[in-house]
């Protein structure tokens, strides 16, 4: 399967603060329907690559494009395009949340006859169809940060971009927004979130970015290099084989992520009844089958082996 | 409809403002329309509705568009606003209209009363004339105070905001200056314009109505640069040009158009690169920019990147230069009681004023290069104090007069001598600001 064209496109992105390098050399694309982790510590940079991004700070250096307009050449047109959540928002207190919305859609250019629906979907999305007449400045926390993605989506960008969106929300409100989330992406919209809270952006991140000391450390997929159409599986034996990575190889529809002579990663090609074909090709192969099961690539362990090289937790 | 309109819109007229403010302006007319023995009762009002619509539309009207965006920023929905689709014109537009609506609201209900009590008055009073230029001279100073706001968001302090929201209000200033010196010139009831005789209220009627369209390009331009709109450095400079066109029409016909304008050009580009110096942030990010794009050949950028000043400054030079050549004849000119000191300065040494304004402008640059800048502007003006001032007098005091001279050598008398030292000054200056501007931001430490 060919992996969906890039809906972005980063070049060699350099941006500074005064006497700071906080982007140095950063290049990248975000490929349409992942959902990208930005991961990094604190000064890493990340809030200033999504500002970049949404075209709101300029770089010194370096070219950004959203679906095929230039960032920098061209802003007001890429805005249409995305979407942005800043990690410190507002809104407009004074104004209901159904006049906050809708002026969020008229400013991304949404077509008159259209907003009044616009409003309404966004806000049943998000759980505020009961607070339209409520003034945003009465909102609780979790309320107001709905609203906000609500502005950052209403126009139906093509490129969301996060930044520690669930910031101060309880665990119900996160894990309402992690399935809003997925379903934006099942939609086919593309996501880059920015969080320090890990565990929060494995629930629905299906790429992870890390950046540190303004850098692209690592691009890649978390199912851990299981492609499109592939199944991740992690297989332990009862005895060690020292042709372990050998017999798998060999079999139809496989891929060797790793292997030691106890324990293996593989790729399938395949759904679960290819997944029960080869538990059954395997224990036909002589193998002492202990533990098969798909396994996810937990975004922890994946961020502290990229960042600790050596570190990771099954390291 | 704007949706910036529309939000304020939303905002500022609700229905109880809508009714109540016809309502309290009818009363309060009815209280001086009922009281006193001096005319009709519609010549009574006329005072009063001047008062206010002053009141209401220029200082509260201005205070709000001042406001609007600096709320913006203060409530954190600045980002929100840069994120939208709209184009530098509707932001301005919307803004611009919106911010003082209300302003606009009652200050209309009473600009109207206005002309309603002029229409009574002993002394006629052209209303048209006077409306247009009152709905001008609004639309000068909110866009003059929008523009204003857009300049000092990205100023560090609140200290250096006020002072750039001040700085930027000058022009407000100047023209109230301008206007009873015009009429000292003994053209009370008509003026010369390039040898054309006008009226004085229609001249200053549409001299402000030009005057408010540049305030309102100057707000979009400001917007443009805030919303990340490319845009080349033309404006500011064509402005000073304008001004010095529109300026040099008042000259005594006699001088010759060139010559006029000439010494205009000069003063209105110098003047225009101190009001950029103070006013738009000179930071060594800013340097920066423009270095890292001349260096990898992107000379679009570079000059997209430039800060204000030095693209009067480049002006100004030419001005300086060519400026010898014609100031034959226009001392008597520039001899005027409240300009004598610039009319001084300019005639006797038209290169060393452009290289003052340009050490001026490195001295600025060498403190924003600062390792950690604070009050930059505030420095610059301390320092320029005492260069220009403080310690040529204190020097001329103890009697070293010729020390003096080589701190302002304007003090010489010799335009050459000037010249050559403010040269001098202005590369000491450059090379200093240069130096400091590579130690601290030259080569960057890594995030």
């Amino acid at each position: 399967m060919v992996p969906s064209a890039p809906i972005a496109r980063v070049r060699g992105l350099g941006y500074e603060y005064p006497g700071v390098r906080a982007l140095s050399g950063v290049s990248f694309a975000l490929h349409r329907g992942t959902v990208t982790a930005l991961v990094g510590p604190n000064g890493a940079g990340k809030t200033t690559l999504l500002r970049c991004l949404a075209g709101l700070d300029a770089p010194l250096e370096g070219a950004v494009e959203v679906a095929g307009v230039d960032v920098l050449d061209r802003p007001r047109e890429a805005h249409r395009k995305l979407g942005y959540l800043s990690d410190f928002f507002g809104v407009y207190e004074a104004l209901t949340v159904a006049r906050c919305l809708a002026h969020a859609a008229a400013m991304q250019g949404g077509a008159e006859a259209e907003i009044g629906g616009a409003v309404r979907r966004t806000a049943l999305r998000l759980g505020l169809s009961d607070r339209l007449g409520q003034a945003a400045g009465t909102l609780s926390r979790g309320l107001r940060q709905r609203l906000a993605i609500g502005q950052a989506l209403i126009h139906g960008p093509e490129l969301l971009l996060l930044d520690e969106p669930a910031a101060g929300l309880d665990p119900e409100a996160r894990h309402a927004l992690a399935a809003l989330f997925r379903t934006l992406r099942e939609e086919g919209m593309t996501l880059m979130v920015s969080s320090h809270i890990l565990a929060e952006l494995d629930e629905y991140s299906t790429h992870m970015l890390v950046i540190r000391g303004g850098e692209v450390v690592e691009q890649r997929a978390l199912e851990g290099g299981a492609g499109p159409g592939e199944r991740r599986l992690r297989l332990r034996l009862a005895a060690p084989r020292a042709d372990l990575a050998a017999t798998l190889g060999a079999l139809t529809g496989v891929r060797v992520v790793e292997a030691g002579e106890r324990e293996a990663v593989i790729a399938l090609a395949g759904d679960e009844t290819a997944q029960a074909a080869l538990l059954a090709a395997l224990l036909g192969a002589g193998l002492a089958v202990a533990e098969f099961a798909a396994e996810r690539e937990n975004l922890h362990d994946s961020y502290l082996r990229t960042v600790r090289p050596g570190e990771g937790a099954r390291a | 409809m704007n949706p910036e309109l529309r939000r304020y819109a939303w905002l500022e007229m609700g229905t109880h403002r809508r009714v109540a403010a016809p309502a309290v302006l009818l009363l309060v007319f009815a209280l001086f329309a009922s009281g006193g023995d001096d005319g009709s009762w519609r010549e009574r009002l006329y005072g009063p509705a001047s008062v206010l619509t002053f009141v209401i539309l220029f200082l509260w009207g201005t205070h709000q568009a001042a406001e609007s965006v600096t709320e913006e920023v203060r409530e954190r929905t600045w980002d929100l606003q840069r994120l939208s689709a709209l184009g530098p014109w509707e932001m301005t537009l919307g803004k611009l209209l919106g911010a003082p609506m209300f302003a606009w609201y009652a200050g209309g209900l009473c600009l109207a009363t206005m002309a309603f009590a002029a229409t009574a008055l002993p002394a006629r009073v052209s209303v048209g004339w006077t409306v247009l230029a009152t709905v001008a001279g609004a639309v000068f100073v909110h866009a003059t105070a929008l523009a204003a706001s857009l300049q000092a968001v990205h100023r560090e302090s609140r200290a250096s905001r006020r002072l750039g929201v001040a700085l930027l209000l000058l022009p407000v200033l100047l023209l109230m200056w301008v206007g009873p010196f015009i009429d000292r010139g003994g053209m009370a009831k008509s003026l010369s314009w390039y040898g054309m005789r006008f009226e004085r209220l229609p001249f200053l009627a549409v001299s402000i109505v030009a005057f408010a369209a540049w305030a309102v390009f100057g707000a979009y331009r400001s917007f443009c640069r805030e919303l990340q709109v490319r845009t080349r450095p033309w404006a500011w400079p064509a402005f000073a040009l304008w001004l010095a066109a529109w300026s040099s029409g008042l000259a005594p016909p006699d001088i010759g158009f060139g010559r006029a304008f000439t010494v205009a050009g000069l003063l209105a580009c110098l003047g225009a690169t101190y009001v950029a110096l103070f006013t738009d942030p000179t930071t060594a990010m800013k340097v920066r920019r423009v270095v890292a794009a001349w260096s990898r050949g992107d000379r679009r950028r570079a000059l997209e990147e430039l800060p204000l000043w030095p693209t009067s400054l480049a002006p100004a030079f030419a001005f300086a230069l060519a400026a010898p050549a014609v100031f034959g004849g226009v001392q008597e000119w520039l001899d005027i009681p409240e300009w004598k000191a610039i009319g001084d300065f300019t005639a006797r040494a038209p290169l060393a004023l452009a290289f003052a304004a340009a050490r001026d402008g490195a001295i600025l640059v060498f403190f924003a290069s600062a390792a950690k800048p604070r009050r930059v502007e505030g420095a610059t003006i301390l320092y320029l104090a005492l260069l220009w001032w403080v310690i040529p007098g204190l020097l001329a005091v103890a009697g070293l007069a010729s020390v003096a001279q080589l701190v302002n050598p304007f003090l010489s008398g010799s335009g050459t001598t000037a010249a050559v030292v403010m040269g001098a000054q202005s590369i000491l200056a450059g090379g200093l600001a240069f130096s400091r501007w590579r130690r601290h931001y030259g080569v960057p430490a890594r995030g």
